[in-house]
């Protein structure tokens, strides 16, 4: 045990002394807060209605204006999410090909239909049914996958509206709560990154210099090795992340002390340690394995980015409604479905989610690690490097 | 005949690194599957995007194929064209990741085969995606082979082209529609120019490549 302890002393100490590494965490921090800025700098979310009317005026004529963009709006309720889906889709049918758009949309609204089937099968019939027999194999229909296209969960309210809203929120939550969700969503998977550029020539290094000779001398277990490594590594990963999230923290609090927001300086770090952290974990025992078995992990880079980037696209109910669902699979808690902080109220379920996502990890983790024992074993006696 | 000896030497040697390569090509095949589309368009224009990283990492393993396998010597007593050799993977690797983007769109048409009835499901739409795809690949892979043959370093190789995407995908994402944007698709009506700027600095690295492949393999047995 001690000899691990110094094994992971050993390489967080010597991982720490590498100077680019330090400079990467700026570009974190850069990267980072750049996603935040409105959150951060400006009098978000107390703006006066002038201004609310003037951002919503802005988003509404898709000026290109970016900031402010998704907070304005105000969740739809089941009723009307419903509404607005038919009616976009009607106006999509009626658009390519010979239909009543006004008509078709009247009657589905006024007879309910689809309205309680999750696959919206009465409504695609009726659509058919409407359509010459020449054009209904074109029609794209109505269902999970399309329902992207035509579904929504929020709409542009009246300023009172998102005032409630917002207030509504801020009685339950502090703003860094949910700004600390946010972080863990974005700065994840942008440390998720950072990690890739760290683990992979730490781990190679190694394989690289063809030491496992120079290894196979030493008496030490090959399980420590590894996971003296892999902790040492791990470690210095997550202090770096730590000092990002720190900062992020900092300005968070100043933000909430400036604008009188209720916030607890913990928040951010909550979400770091529960949220983050096992993803980094993750990352790191995939490397290490791979660079076990390949001496480098640069064939995994593609598949890891793209599992990283991987899971934003949203699930949405029979309604149009977006459902917050943490896929398993997935790298890192992906809450992206909306852009904006204060549509991170999370239903139950996604707590579920995200603790069958860590125990996943866990799993992959355990895995990972085993097999780059017995790989490393397996080298250390034959000598190959 | 003795085309084809060397495109088979060249075939066993990259089965020599067939799970590496493996892996690589399987993330390119498995973009519908991570970023899933609702129209053939977007699941043609997703797999544009994205498919630069694995053919950077392709092409950086197939051109350090020396390094990894420590083949310097035997690569350069070998009675063949240095450059012929370099064509001849350069072909393979290029034929390889066309194919796995093929696949890739047939697996997203497969996932969702809703799409193919929208704008753009005949195989005469189909010649833009491929012109799209050709030239992402013909121009990352020709910068990861220079950059592997420059440096001699399948890290570096990588790396560095890795590296000039992630660049380039943020410029684009600021300066969009301009001559060298290389991530627009149909959307821009510059969109085949940028490709076919991209496709002649590709082919200026190509060429360079080719025609010093001989030099390179010198340096790399020096």
């Amino acid at each position: 045990m001690t000899l691990l302890c110094r094994m992971i002393a050993f390489h967080f100490r010597d991982t720490l002394k590498r100077p680019l590494l330090w400079l990467g965490v700026i570009v974190v921090f850069a990267v980072t807060v750049l996603q935040f800025p409105d959150y951060l700098f400006t009098d978000f979310p107390y703006l006066t209605e002038a201004e609310y009317n003037r951002e919503i005026e802005a988003r509404l004529e898709r000026s290109g204006k970016k900031n402010m963009a998704g907070e304005l709006g105000v969740p739809v309720s089941e009723e009307e999410a419903y509404e607005n889906a038919v009616r976009a889709y009607c106006a999509y049918v009626a658009l390519n090909f010979p239909l009543d758009g006004e008509k078709a949309t009247e009657t589905i609204l006024s007879s309910r239909l689809s309205y309680d089937d999750e696959d919206w099968s009465a409504l695609n019939a009726y659509i058919l049914s409407e359509l010459p027999p020449e054009k209904r194999e074109y029609v794209i229909p109505l269902n999970a996958e399309t329902m992207v296209n035509f579904g929504g969960s929020y709409t542009y309210g009246t300023y009172r509206e998102y005032r409630d809203y917002v207030d509504g929120l801020l009685k339950e939550e502090n703003y860094t709560d949910f700004m600390g969700r946010r972080l863990a969503d974005i700065g994840g998977t942008i440390l998720m990154m950072y990690s890739f550029v760290v683990f992979i020539p730490l781990f190679s290094a190694e394989a690289g210099n063809d030491l496992f000779e120079v290894l196979r001398t030493k008496k030490i277990r090959p399980s420590v090795m590894i996971v003296g490594r892999y902790l040492g590594f791990s470690g210095a990963v997550i202090f770096y992340g730590l000092l990002s999230t720190a900062a992020v923290d900092a300005l968070t609090v100043y933000h909430c002390v400036t604008l009188g927001l209720p916030f607890s300086v913990l928040d951010l770090f909550r979400y770091y340690f529960a949220w983050v952290v096992p993803s980094i974990l993750t990352v790191g025992a995939v490397i290490g394995l791979f660079t076990m078995v390949f001496k480098t992990a640069l064939p995994v880079i593609p598949l890891l980015l793209f599992w990283t980037l991987a899971g934003s696209r949203p699930i949405r109910n029979g309604k149009g409604q977006i459902i917050m669902r943490q896929q398993f699979w997935n790298v890192t808690v992906r809450i992206s479905n909306f852009r904006d902080i204060f549509f991170t109220v999370l239903p139950e379920s996604f707590y579920t989610d995200v603790m069958i996502h860590k125990a996943f990890q866990l799993c992959l983790i355990l895995i990972c690690l085993a097999a780059a024992v017995v790989l490393y074993d397996k080298k250390i006696r034959t000598g190959e490097s | 005949m003795k085309q084809r000896t060397l495109m088979g030497f060249q075939g066993k040697l990259l089965l020599s690194s067939k799970i590496k390569l493996s892996i690589s090509l399987l993330s390119a095949v498995l973009i519908p599957v991570f970023f899933r589309s609702t129209s053939l368009y977007q699941a043609e224009y997703t797999i544009d995007r994205f498919i630069a990283v694995p053919v950077i990492v392709v092409f950086a393993e197939i051109f350090a194929l020396e390094q990894t396998n420590h083949i310097v010597e035997t690569i350069y007593i070998t009675k063949m064209r240095k450059n012929a050799l370099y064509l001849a993977r350069f072909l393979i690797a290029t034929g390889l990741m066309m194919g796995a983007a093929v696949l890739g769109l047939l697996e997203a048409v497969l996932l969702d085969p809703n799409m193919i009835r929208g704008e753009g499901g005949s195989i005469g739409a189909l010649l833009p995606a491929l012109y799209a795809w050709f030239s992402t690949i013909f121009f990352f892979g020709a910068f990861a082979m220079t950059m592997t043959a420059l440096t001699g370093k399948y890290a570096v190789g990588a790396a560095v082209p890795i590296l000039f995407y992630v660049v380039l995908y943020f410029v684009d994402y600021f300066l969009t529609n301009r001559i060298t944007s290389l991530f627009i698709y149909r959307s821009q009506p510059i969109w085949p120019w940028s490709k076919l700027f991209y496709l002649g600095i590709g082919f200026v690295l190509f060429a360079l490549c080719i025609l010093k492949a001989g030099d390179f393999l010198r340096c790399e047995r020096a």
